[in-house]
């Protein structure tokens, strides 16, 4: 004989009666989602912040390619999205964009804009488990075997044997600018390989890799196909190619920039995200006849790119306050001035003095290694380089600047120093 | 005596294959007769700017699996009825309606075809959906399963309630607070209740996200 059921009884098989669908409901999708959106899993979830401001663009994203590179973009958290007020004079429920501090990608020191673009199409496309998935797998291998399989590891997705050959082709070329890169090319394939599951090291070694298979007149859906090798393989359910929103994402950090950027060049030392540096060509005039000898150029290394570049005597380094610059100003200065005339001297990175992990050391030689080497294919030969291993606040520079009004470089190699310094128009 | 526990029910897959066409059908034939004001979609949400929830939309937007699973389960009956009659008992409808396998399987088809109708947006997020709506897609997604399992609900309704229908024979008792708990249109009503329960869910999820 089966026990009646009671009142309470009644009333919570009725409730579960009637939440069942919903929980049902919520229990599948709950259950599902990691399968569906595992493509997800690098989405960090950075809220719009009012303080950064300055850094807002609107862009529309109204095709599936650019939604997706919004996207790529986003998990790459080199943008954020936000939603435009209309009292800002924009339509609503357009995507707003924000370049964010304090990403992975962000922290590293090399930020090329094709070097990112790549990195987010591949974050895009891989995301963070499996390449974890991948390394770890590799790394069994080698505990069990003692030997790594040529795989493509880490955010660039670059195998041990293309790292190798991107490190010996940029020690090559810069042998003859004498520049001592100790180790680099004695690397074990252990070695590399912890360096390409390392996510500054990996960004460092996409930029040497870029160089190596860069040809001139590259566009950057051809280097794009070139750094990804093979025949391409559709990204997402095969609706558009990996160039194709590698260029859309290059498009796009381009309109992030507020500086001028040719979406079909390598602006190897342009940042298109920093903010407040507009970039007029820099006023140019011929080199004074009666200077002892010729100025010398100057490139600040800051966090491993050529981000400040300057002219000054070099006997004469007076205190100067330095300014950002991109490849349009430096090309312009110096086309104007005889570049076999100049040395190019690059100072240490602070970051190295700073921050003293050897990993973070090897990613600015790397970067040193392809700034240097791209500086030579862009703008010629130069005489001589030196590697000084000193705080860029010790030398003193006259500046490029970039303004509606440009200050010509010139009046600071001709003796107008710290103590006059020329009007700095706002920018 | 013991109660005998009722035989387990599966699904059938000739006839979940034929009312998933069928639940399909019905949705895109009444999307195309129906005015873009009585036609509820949850796409509607990630695309209209204007105010898109409207209760009797999302009446209409569920009823086609109470239709669909109603008149199966009625044609089924009414099939087997004449097979009885022409003296040819068994045959697939008496073995469905036997095995209990009307109600899962129209259940679970309702269930795949509203799945169905909303896949390319699961699936194809990323591509398909505003950026602007990218933190939301956890959302939808929980959204989304809670409406398919609630439009599976109202299938089940449309089953119930046809057998409400084929068992009463016409005689059925005037509904009345002295007979509603023992009504046999208790049993629809609660299972419309609780798919009701569920779309509201999900219509308050993806509107509070919008």
């Amino acid at each position: 004989m089966t026990a009646r059921p009671t009142w309470a009884g009644k009333s919570a098989a009725t409730v579960a009666n009637l939440l069942l669908p919903t929980l049902l409901g919520l229990l599948i999708g709950a259950v599902l989602a990691p399968v569906l959106y595992l493509g997800s899993t690098d989405v960090r979830g950075r809220q719009f912040s009012e303080d950064a401001e300055p850094g807002y663009q609107p862009l529309t994203a109204e095709t599936p390619r650019q939604r997706v590179a919004v996207l790529a973009l986003h998990r790459a958290n080199l943008a954020s999205i936000t939603i435009p007020q209309e009292a800002d004079g924009l339509p609503p429920r357009r995507p707003g964009w924000l370049s964010v501090e304090g990403s992975q990608l962000e922290q590293c020191s090399n930020r090329n804009p094709l070097v990112m673009s790549i990195a987010a199409v591949e974050i895009y496309a891989r995301p963070a488990w499996r390449r974890s998935l991948e390394t770890g797998l590799a790394r069994l291998i080698h505990d069990i075997s003692g030997k790594l399989p040529d795989w493509s590891y880490g955010i660039g997705q670059i195998r041990i044997s293309t790292a190798r050959k991107a490190i010996t082709g940029a020690l090559t070329q810069t042998e003859m600018l004498g520049r001592n890169v100790s180790g680099l090319g004695d690397l074990t394939d252990i070695e590399i390989f912890n360096r390409l599951t390392t996510p500054c090291d990996n960004i460092a070694m996409m930029r040497l890799v870029l160089n190596d298979i860069e040809e001139p007149g590259d566009t950057i859906p051809e280097l794009a196909e070139k750094y990804r090798g093979g025949p391409e393989t559709g990204l997402v359910a095969g609706a558009f190619s990996y160039s194709g929103l590698t260029w859309q994402v290059a498009d796009f950090l381009s309109q992030l920039s507020e500086s001028a950027y040719e979406p079909y060049s390598i602006p190897a030392f342009d940042e298109p995200w920093r903010t407040g540096h507009a970039a007029t060509p820099v006023e140019v005039r011929p080199l004074p006849m009666d200077t002892a000898e010729p100025p010398t150029l100057i490139g600040c290394l800051k966090y491993g790119a050529l981000e400040t570049v300057f002219f000054a005597d070099r006997n004469d380094f007076e205190e100067s306050p330095y300014g950002y610059t991109d490849s349009a100003a430096i090309s312009a200065a110096i086309a104007a001035l005889d570049p076999t005339g100049f040395d190019l001297r690059a100072l240490a990175p602070r970051v190295s003095d700073t921050i003293t992990s050897p990993l973070f050391r090897l990613a600015d030689d790397v970067d040193w290694l392809a700034d240097l080497n791209t500086f030579r294919d862009e703008y010629g030969p130069w005489r001589s380089v030196t590697h000084v291993e000193s705080a860029i606040d010790e030398y003193a520079c006259a500046e490029v600047r970039l303004s509606p009004s440009p200050w010509p470089f010139y009046d600071a190699l001709s003796g107008r120093s710290a103590d006059n310094p020329p009007p700095i128009p706002d920018d | 005596m013991a109660d005998t526990p009722e035989p387990a029910s599966s699904i059938h897959p000739t006839l979940f294959v034929c009312a998933t066409l069928l639940n399909l059908s019905v949705i895109k034939v009444a999307g195309y007769l129906l005015p873009d004001q009585a036609y509820f979609t949850f796409s509607a949400f990630l695309f209209d700017e204007r105010p898109v929830l409207r209760a009797g939309a999302l009446i209409l937007k569920l009823l086609p699996p109470v239709v669909v699973a109603f008149f199966v389960t009625l044609a089924f009956h009414r099939l087997l009825s004449a097979q009885r009659a022409m003296g040819r008992p068994g045959g697939v409808f008496e073995s469905i309606i036997a095995a209990r396998q009307l109600s899962t399987t129209l259940t679970a088809s309702a269930f795949l075809s509203a799945l169905l109708m909303a896949w390319p947006y699961i699936l194809m997020w990323d591509m398909l959906i505003d950026p602007i709506m990218a933190s939301h897609r956890l959302t939808f997604l929980l959204a989304y399963f809670i409406y398919f399992a609630g439009y599976a609900w109202f299938a089940r309704t449309g089953v119930e309630l046809a057998e409400v229908v084929i068992g009463s024979r016409g005689s059925v008792e005037d509904l009345s607070w002295v007979t509603a708990m023992r009504h046999p249109f208790l049993k629809p009503v609660s299972t419309a209740l609780s798919g009701a329960l569920a779309s509201a869910v999900a219509t308050f999820l993806v509107a509070s996200a919008q």
